[in-house]
């Protein structure tokens, strides 16, 4: 058969037909999926609640609670005989290093979380991914290979990371560097933020209290606030910062350092730095200690006020080392 | 040209003799995108076996009604819709897959595998040898894709295919990262072509 010529005719005849074709097909195909696509959402959902609240009889409406613009869904539920058992609040924070985090968090009746469950996140895979299970208690893993074959037992590394059985009121939920409880996932401080602030948006729609502090502590995003807090700080923070990592680079560059720039202090206020030095902070957080030192060779500013105490005291080793020295 | 020793030949080239990964260097936004596991890379493979081995026939059998100065479009539109049917399937029976390889699978579109294979085979071969050439090609894709996959979690989290070999903690976080992508493909390409020299 010979090929068609490339006739205005032909090719608008052909495409026509093929998209026509496309297009049933593509109807067809969506027509019997659209049930089964609509059933698995749901039943994501519905597991989640399953996952985060105790046995349960039956599950109230729906009810949508909005702090701070945030829209959130409290589900209550109840025993057998009718009594309120707790609720699952599905929450979300737009904070997280790869955009939204979606959580449905369950809390029982005196406000202490039961269990959480991920809905919805898009952090990097192997970093930020692991708050699928980080802020669950530890478990005792499946062995490893090399575990079997070799016998010989591999220390898990001991971690305050469970939100689990806490109680947002009482507790302070948020990452040990700003001053909460919890131990933020190795190298990922910006979504184990994000996390912890969609908990504490879920607690406060759980108490319905728009007043319930929440400590939106997201680097990257929003830190107008924390650096006019910082302000009046700054000035000595910088020189003495500055000064201590000049004594740790070299002697050359002291006569520059010594002399507080006031373009460093204008660039620290800008969101560009907060995003470069997050990146550092998650590419080696392994602990809050390390954390100061890298800040202060790095980057001499402080990133918010909550870790303004740890570096301050780093300094003050500084110079005392630096005293010794001379 | 159409016994059967050449249509299996036309099976293997695919998979070892012009691996589009390896040897042809296609399709690398995906290679590097959603190899972070095995089972992702493997996923993501397959996916695109299904596109190439349903395009490659289609095109094949309505290549001598399609005028030459309308090809490329028709090609695609056909791709496309192919690979929203697999999007939708995905989405409604494998949803926990869908999310993980969510962006990737509309951009399989856009892979230089399943339009080069449409040009270069399939509209100049019979229907049945565009069939075994998109099997090839589609099986070889994903065999690279689940190779690279399995490197990259092995060496990042200690575990191949979810199967735990050495605790995670002393896996090298950069494999599992974009970098480790293009170290580990820098390598298999670099073994299968010290492989295929010997040969």
């Amino acid at each position: 058969m010979a090929k068609l010529q490339s006739s205005f005719k032909n090719m608008l005849l052909v495409l026509t037909g093929i998209s026509l074709f496309a297009a049933f097909a593509l109807a067809s195909v969506y027509t019997v999926t659209k049930d089964p696509i609509d059933e698995a959402k749901a039943a994501k959902q519905q597991s989640a609640i399953e996952q985060v609240l105790p046995a349960f009889n039956s599950l109230g409406e729906a009810e949508i609670v909005t702090i701070d613009g945030v829209e959130m869904n409290v589900i209550k539920a109840f025993d057998a005989s009718g009594n309120y058992l707790g609720a699952a609040v599905e929450s979300y924070s737009n904070n997280g290093f790869g955009g939204e985090v979606r959580i449905m968090v369950g809390f029982d009746k005196n406000g202490s979380i039961i269990n959480y469950s991920v809905l919805e996140q898009k952090e990097t895979p192997g970093l930020g991914t692991k708050m699928v299970d980080w802020f669950k208690p530890q478990v005792e893993k499946e062995k490893s290979l090399i575990e079997k074959i070799f016998g010989f037992k591999v220390a898990s590394v001991e971690r305050n990371s469970s939100i689990v059985g806490k109680n947002p009121g009482e507790n302070k939920i948020s990452v040990v560097q700003d001053g909460g409880e919890i131990d933020a996932m190795t190298a990922s401080t910006i979504s184990s933020r994000a996390f912890l602030e969609a908990v504490q948006y879920a607690y406060a729609a759980y108490i319905n209290d728009p007043d319930y502090k929440i400590d939106t502590t997201s680097g990257a995003t929003d830190s107008s606030e924390e650096t006019e807090e910082e302000s009046p700080l700054e000035p000595e923070m910088v020189e003495s910062a500055v000064a201590t990592s000049a004594v740790a680079t070299s002697a050359v560059a002291a006569p520059q350092a010594t002399m507080p720039d006031p373009f460093v202090t204008e660039e620290d206020n800008s969101n560009g730095t907060h995003v470069i030095e997050d990146t550092i902070n998650r590419e080696e957080v392994p602990s809050p200690e390390v954390e100061a030192a890298v800040e202060e060779q790095t980057m001499p500013q402080p990133v918010d006020t909550a870790t303004i105490p740890q570096t301050t005291e780093t300094m003050q080793d500084g110079h005392s080392e630096t005293h010794v020295m001379e | 040209m159409s016994n059967k020793n050449s249509s299996f030949s036309v099976l293997l080239n695919g998979l070892i003799k012009e691996n589009p990964t390896f040897v042809l260097l296609l399709g690398m936004c995906p290679t590097l995108g959603t190899t972070s596991s095995a089972i992702n890379g493997l996923s993501m493979g397959l996916a695109t076996t299904f596109v190439l081995v349903c395009s490659n026939a289609v095109i094949s059998l309505l290549k001598n009604i399609i005028p030459d100065k309308v090809r490329i479009p028709a090609f695609i539109v056909v791709i496309a819709t192919f690979v929203t049917i697999v999007e939708m399937v995905m989405q409604a029976y494998v949803p926990a897959l869908f999310e993980s390889l969510g962006l990737f699978i509309p951009l399989i579109v856009v892979n230089c595998i399943v339009l080069g294979r449409a040009e270069a085979f399939a509209a100049k071969n019979n229907v049945f040898r565009s069939l075994l050439d998109g099997l090839g090609m589609g099986l070889g894709f994903a065999f690279a894709l689940a190779l690279l996959g399995s490197v990259r979690e092995l060496l990042g989290t200690g575990k191949i295919f979810d199967f735990p070999v050495y605790p995670e903690s002393y896996g090298i976080l950069i494999m599992v990262l974009a970098p480790g992508a293009f170290i580990a493909l820098g390598y298999l390409i670099a073994v299968i072509n010290k492989l295929r020299k010997a040969e």
